[in-house]
């Protein structure tokens, strides 16, 4: 599996898949246009994607603007992950700023609906 | 002719901030989004606020954009204009967007916004979990949450009209207001 890196833009997250590394970085503001567009590659990016027995993974989300179209097509990615995790080693952060209440709640959200478990992380804001 | 000046005092009088009437192309969304993303950094309102505003400004411009990219083939007037209006009052800003629309269309809008209007914050938590977990993005990318986040994001009840252009097309406007008090 081939490294992917995704330069952030104005409307959408810098994004990071690191197979070796087993790293994988959402970060920034998620509001395309088209979100399903735009996560398409993603998507199928993870669908060739199959994790090593011996390896540990981190997926982290550190969103600061999530549209709610992006929310959809982030909560498919998830559902994906948590389809290929058949061995339990890929662990997911969704980090919030500290009071930010409504980025909390959509992590609480897949949580419960995609039945993966997100470790919640506030984080401080400067 | 336009009295420029009595049109200014106007647009004074009633504090907007930004009023735009026209193609609701993709460019002319974003720069707006960016005006308006300066004009909020230097408001004196919280940044809970100003993060909600431009979450609703976001959806709100989205929506136009939607709506306008592919233009509604039963509607016959040239449809792809829209306007836009944000305004700033002591207590709270408003959002304004109007936009034509199929008649088809209109049954089906009316009842998801009065359902939405209709859920207090908590029965929205549930209901929006729900539209997610059946949710299906459409072919342009917008996914039926929009409007309920809006609704959940202002706490305040969304208002819309459709105004009747001729059979087959209506104007549909709405309006949010978000308070600036918490």
């Amino acid at each position: 599996m081939r490294k992917l890196i995704v330069e952030a833009s104005k409307t959408t997250p810098q994004i990071i898949l690191d197979p070796i590394k087993g790293y994988f970085l959402f970060e920034g503001r998620s509001f395309p246009e088209n979100s399903k567009k735009f996560y398409a590659p993603i998507l199928e990016w993870f669908e060739g994607f199959e994790p090593l027995h011996n390896k540990d993974y981190k997926l982290e989300f550190n969103l600061s603007y999530i549209s709610s179209s992006s929310i959809i097509s982030i909560f498919e990615l998830l559902k994906k992950v948590h389809k290929l995790d058949k061995l339990g080693n890929i662990a997911i952060f969704w980090k919030h700023e500290h009071d930010d209440e409504s980025i909390r709640q959509i992590g609480e959200d897949f949580t419960k609906l995609a039945q993966v478990s997100l470790t919640l992380e506030a984080i401080s804001t400067s | 002719m336009v009295n420029t000046y009595q049109l200014y005092e106007k647009m004074t009088n009633g504090n907007i901030l930004l009023s735009y009437k026209g193609d609701a192309s993709k460019d002319v969304l974003s720069s707006m989004l960016d005006i308006l993303e300066s004009k909020l950094k230097e408001s004196d309102v919280s940044n809970k606020t100003k993060k909600k505003m431009y979450n609703i400004l976001v959806e709100c411009l989205q929506n136009l954009y939607h709506h306008t990219d592919e233009p509604d083939p039963t509607i016959e007037i040239e449809n792809s204009s829209a306007i836009f209006m944000v305004s700033r009052q002591t207590e709270n800003f408003k959002i304004f967007t109007g936009n034509y629309i199929s008649s088809n269309d209109i049954e089906g809008l009316k009842e998801r916004i009065e359902h939405i209007n209709s859920l207090d914050l908590e029965s929205l938590k549930a209901y929006h979990k729900e539209i997610l977990n059946n949710g299906q993005i459409s072919s342009k990318g917008g996914g039926g949450l929009g409007l309920i986040d809006m609704r959940r994001k202002s706490q305040n009840k969304l208002n819309f009209e459709f105004h009747k252009v001729d059979e087959k097309t209506y104007f549909f406007t709405l309006e949010i207001t978000i308070s600036t008090n918490y």
